[in-house]
């Protein structure tokens, strides 16, 4: 009896050890400390970082991003990669631009068409990768392209405009929380519900960890690559909305950047390639991290030359952490 | 004594290169709003620091805000790195910081303008310079000849090459508000030029590299190439060595790059080879920043101003190029030579 209780109890405590290594080893974890460690320093170090107005402008700024990363988690996680985040982003802002009136129809319907080409790129993107097999790289690299083109060709110049009510969105509040940050919470928790709690999410991290395996045990690869394309193009799209209330207006080379940021975000955040390990909630961090970082900077004076270096450094850190977090986790479950 | 000396450097550039200012609208500033005691905070948005006029235009902006400690309390600069999004939330951050003057090069015409309105409803005197922000609520709005730099490098081409004949046009970078009115100037001037065939046209960001695979390539592909215009002083240079490892130099148009004067002025000793260069000064950030502080001071200020552009041509390039300096540098300056040779001059 005393013998089995003892067993029982060693059980127990071996279970609560597991879940407290397993909450240190998430490839996240390196992310979670360094943001907050750099955020808390920034809130103590500068007085106009911590104002109100600033913090404020902290999630207005990441919004955008943390949005396109959000897609793009879906592609890495499915063991693709996305550049043609851009492009969608770029199309959609120009799209808004020149369709967007004041009737209230009238946004609805813009902004229901520019999702709908994030999909439909996405769509485009999910067949050419898994029906005709060309690599996700050379076909959302070739479509980033097309797309940028078509953009340039039907705004040569930056121009257009959007109603007054979707360029004040961005700064709107419900009581005293940003709209920005609860659109974002609300799509960040939709992508880790389908992500991590639907049979959906678990066959995308399947075929981003092993094709042959995944396709053994039943997942239609198609499929579930071309609802991650789909997903990606979806938050691109969504981010570009967001980007056209930003800027009140079209611009065709507005989304170039967002490419490599939102693959940043994903690594950083402890997303690894080809694992279909990774979480929704340390890209949403890593996001944070990286808007966050130029604001800081801009706050504490650091000169351009320096904030590129000290990003640069402090990216790798977080990539290597992560990294380096994954293969001691792999190390331990394999043991 | 430090006034004087600034007094006498803007004095010689003037002389040089006979830069000035013209206004172009009769409205003023409405001065009494902003009028205030120094010292001052002034912030820079600038749009990237990627090539060598921008560096040149940071460079003489922060000389003279170190110069005027008396006028100037602190100032902040940021950088965009050309992403328009950054450069949005660069803005942003810099109302947070309270500035009384804001100078805005944008990475986008359109795209900058809503948080340009933020920051002039926050009270700040906001200039666009350089790369315009289009934005009636713009306090002052410092606009340099972008069109001329085109027409009149144009003008200089057609009527070198007597009116006729094959040339190549090189732009800067494509969706840009400055290279399109540069561009559309020298469209302009071709229209009374009936018999002047363009035979290649391509966008070169004004890089030396892009400009110079590009000419390579018109080079092969025309036997006869009469002139070449472009907008750029990397792009002029880049063209210009092409022509030279090609054994086929023209007349050539650009802006006052140094690297570009270099092998002008060494062609012209040689050959007595002809360039021509309409080109905008880099200091039209302390344009800028003068005229906001003339507000602060109570001055009357234009609210539009038109800056001149300055000429370099076969008459005075052998004064402005600078030999012992790299590339990079640009030939009009307000800099003190001591500052030049430290940030231009060879290790």
């Amino acid at each position: 009896m005393k013998r089995s209780l003892m067993k029982e109890n060693f059980r127990k405590e071996r279970f609560r050890n597991e879940r407290l290594r397993g909450a240190l080893l998430t490839p996240s974890a390196p992310i979670f400390f360094i943001t907050a460690v750099i955020l808390l320093t920034a809130l103590a170090a500068s007085e106009s970082f911590r104002s109100p107005y600033n913090l404020n402008n902290v999630i207005i700024q990441t919004a955008a991003l943390g949005l396109v990363s959000l897609g793009q988690s879906f592609a890495i996680l499915a063991g693709d990669v996305d550049l043609c985040v851009g492009g969608v982003i770029s199309i959609v802002t120009v799209t808004a631009a020149l369709l967007m009136k004041d009737p209230p129809s009238s946004i609805i319907l813009t902004a229901a068409l520019g999702l709908l080409i994030g999909v439909a790129v996405g769509v485009v993107n999910g067949v050419l990768t898994s029906l005709i097999r060309i690599d996700a790289m050379v076909t959302t690299f070739a479509s980033n392209s097309v797309l940028l083109g078509l953009a340039l060709w039907l705004m040569e110049s930056p121009g257009g405009s959007v109603p007054y009510v979707w360029m004040k969105l961005p700064d709107a509040k419900i009581g005293f929380i940003p709209v920005p940050l609860l659109i974002l919470a609300a799509f960040a928790a939709a992508s880790w519900f389908i992500l991590d709690r639907t049979a959906a999410g678990f066959h995308i991290r399947a075929v981003g960890g092993g094709e042959q395996s995944a396709f053994t045990s039943g997942v239609n690869i198609m499929k579930t690559k071309i609802a991650a394309h789909a997903a990606g193009g979806f938050f691109a799209a969504l981010a570009g909305l967001y980007l056209s209330a930003r800027m009140g207006s079209g611009d065709a080379l507005s989304g170039v950047p967002f490419s490599l940021d939102s693959m940043t975000a994903v690594i950083a955040g402890g997303t690894n390639f080809s694992t279909g390990v990774g979480s929704v909630l340390g890209t949403t961090a890593a996001a944070f991290l990286i808007t966050g970082l130029g604001n800081i900077f801009n706050h504490m004076g650091v000169s351009t030359y320096w904030q590129y270096v000290l990003k640069g450094v402090l990216l790798v850190i977080a990539v290597t952490a992560a990294a380096l977090r994954t293969r001691f986790a792999e190390r331990g479950s394999g043991g | 004594m430090r006034k004087f000396v600034w007094f006498v450097r803007f004095a010689l550039a003037a002389v040089l290169c006979l830069p000035g200012v013209a206004s172009a609208a009769e409205e003023l500033v409405n001065s009494a709003k902003y009028q205030k005691a120094p010292p001052y905070v002034v912030g820079l948005s600038n749009v990237s620091p990627s090539n060598a006029f921008k560096v040149a235009m940071v460079e003489e902006f922060k000389a003279v805000c170190e110069e005027r400690k008396d006028l100037i309390k602190a100032y902040y600069i940021t950088d965009a790195g050309g992403q328009i999004a950054k450069q949005i939330s660069d803005i942003e951050d810099l109302i947070a910081r309270k500035v009384d003057i804001l100078l805005v090069t944008a990475a986008s015409p359109t795209a900058i303008s809503p948080v340009v309105e933020k920051a002039v409803e926050a009270g700040i005197l906001v200039v666009t310079f350089d790369n315009l922000v289009e934005t009636d609520k713009v306090t002052i709005r410092v606009e340099a000849n972008e069109s001329g730099i085109g027409t009149q490098n144009m003008e200089w081409l057609a009527k070198k090459i007597g009116g006729k004949g094959k040339i190549v046009m090189l732009g800067g970078i494509k969706g840009t508000s400055s290279a399109q009115l540069r561009w559309d100037g020298a469209l302009a001037v071709l229209k009374k030029y009936p018999d002047i065939e363009v035979v290649g046209e391509a966008w070169v960001n004004w890089a030396f590299d892009k400009g110079k695979a590009a000419m390579e390539s018109f080079l092969a592909a025309n036997p006869v190439i009469d002139g070449v215009w472009t907008d750029g002083g990397g792009s002029a240079q880049g063209a210009l060595t092409a022509m030279i490892e090609a054994g086929r130099v023209v007349p050539i148009v650009g802006t006052a790059s140094n690297g570009f004067a270099k092998i002008w002025s060494k062609l012209k000793a040689e050959s007595g080879f002809e360039a021509y260069c309409a080109t905008n000064p880099p200091y039209c950030s302390v344009l800028a920043l003068n005229f906001a502080l003339d507000v602060m001071a109570g001055k009357p200020v234009q609210r539009h101003i038109r800056t001149d552009l300055a000429i370099m041509d076969n008459g005075n390039v052998d004064v402005l190029v600078r030999p012992d300096f790299s590339d990079m540098f640009w030939v009009d300056t307000l800099l003190s030579d001591e500052k030049n040779k430290e940030l231009w001059g060879s290790k």
